[in-house]
């Protein structure tokens, strides 16, 4: 499993990121980071794309509020020094991860939060943020530079560790599997 | 959907090393300092491997600046972790607190490791807990 580069959303290895409500633990996702590092991966922390735009107080959003030509333009300009990172490892040899964290409005890789509702007065409830099939406005715009390089497409895993019936048990295994190879 | 908020309001900006020993050679290959942070409940900031290549540099610098700027204004403790055996503590130090400065923002405080300290277990825990 040694020789890879695993890139993760910046909230696994700082959870003070998350929007408020959300911070599943004090500071770090351990297990992730521990399994990671027992099997011999290098770790990346991408930055996080909300907390810089909105800052560490910011409302709770879903992709339709992310999905603007504002937040895609900054999306855009972390995305080409992390690619810039990408290429630095590529170029030592290593193979490249990328884990993103399912549901998220910007970093889930295979689900999203959407509600075309949302907007105006601040109200809302967790049971209003709708989770779907779809990629992040962060991981669409990540992976869009990736691809503009000509970069060779790489594993990409979505956790959905924030999401209820969350499996730790199965996410080890199905790590083990994608990143076995 | 869980709404609980576990966040410790306490967070490290931190040299790669700290995560990705095993890529600097001369230097005890220990997680120790990873692992006293995650025992504590602090977030890490990882900042890039120190040998990328310079013009890459000041994006991550300015990155870091604007995450200090917005933890500082919202009363979360920051601290910044040094290795002294590292070009510029490993997280471009000189250039970090230029940055800083001239946004005219407080210093963190700064721990710094030596060598020695990374093999010393217990020394370096008790540094690691007595951050904040």
């Amino acid at each position: 499993m040694g020789g890879k580069a695993v890139f993760i959303a910046h909230c696994i290895l700082n959870q003070n990121s998350k929007a408020l409500g959300f911070a599943s633990r004090p500071g770090l996702v351990e297990w992730l980071i521990d399994f990671l590092k027992q099997n011999g991966c290098v770790i990346e922390q991408l930055p996080c794309p909300e907390m810089l735009h909105l800052g560490v107080n910011r409302w709770w959003h879903t992709k339709d509020l992310y999905d603007t030509p504002g937040f895609r333009k900054h999306c855009r300009r972390l995305a080409r020094r992390v690619v810039d990172l990408m290429e630095y490892y590529l170029r030592r040899g290593l193979a490249i991860v990328l884990i993103g964290v399912d549901g998220s409005p910007s970093c889930g890789v295979n689900l999203t939060g959407k509600n075309p509702y949302w907007g105006g007065e601040p109200k809302a409830s967790a049971e209003q943020y709708q989770v779907v099939e779809g990629m992040g406005v962060w991981m669409e715009e990540l992976l869009k530079e990736v691809e503009r390089r000509g970069i060779k497409r790489f594993k990409v895993i979505g956790l959905a560790m924030d999401l209820p019936g969350f499996d730790l048990k199965e996410s080890l295994k199905m790590l083990e599997a994608e990143l076995g190879g | 959907m869980s709404l609980r908020d576990s966040r410790s309001y306490k967070v490290v900006f931190a040299p790669d090393y700290v995560i990705n020993p095993e890529n600097y050679p001369d230097i005890p290959k220990t997680l120790k300092i990873y692992e006293e942070i995650k025992n504590a409940g602090y977030g890490i900031v990882k900042l890039p491997a120190i040998d990328l290549p310079k013009d890459q540099i000041s994006d991550w610098i300015e990155i870091a600046a604007d995450m200090i700027e917005e933890y500082q204004k919202r009363g979360y403790a920051v601290a910044l972790i040094t290795i002294d055996c590292l070009e510029d503590g490993g997280i471009w130090l000189s250039k970090l607190r230029v940055e800083l400065e001239s946004r005219g923002l407080t210093i963190p405080k700064i721990v710094e490791f030596s060598r020695d300290e990374l093999e010393k277990d217990e020394e370096l825990s008790s540094k690691i807990k007595s951050i904040f």
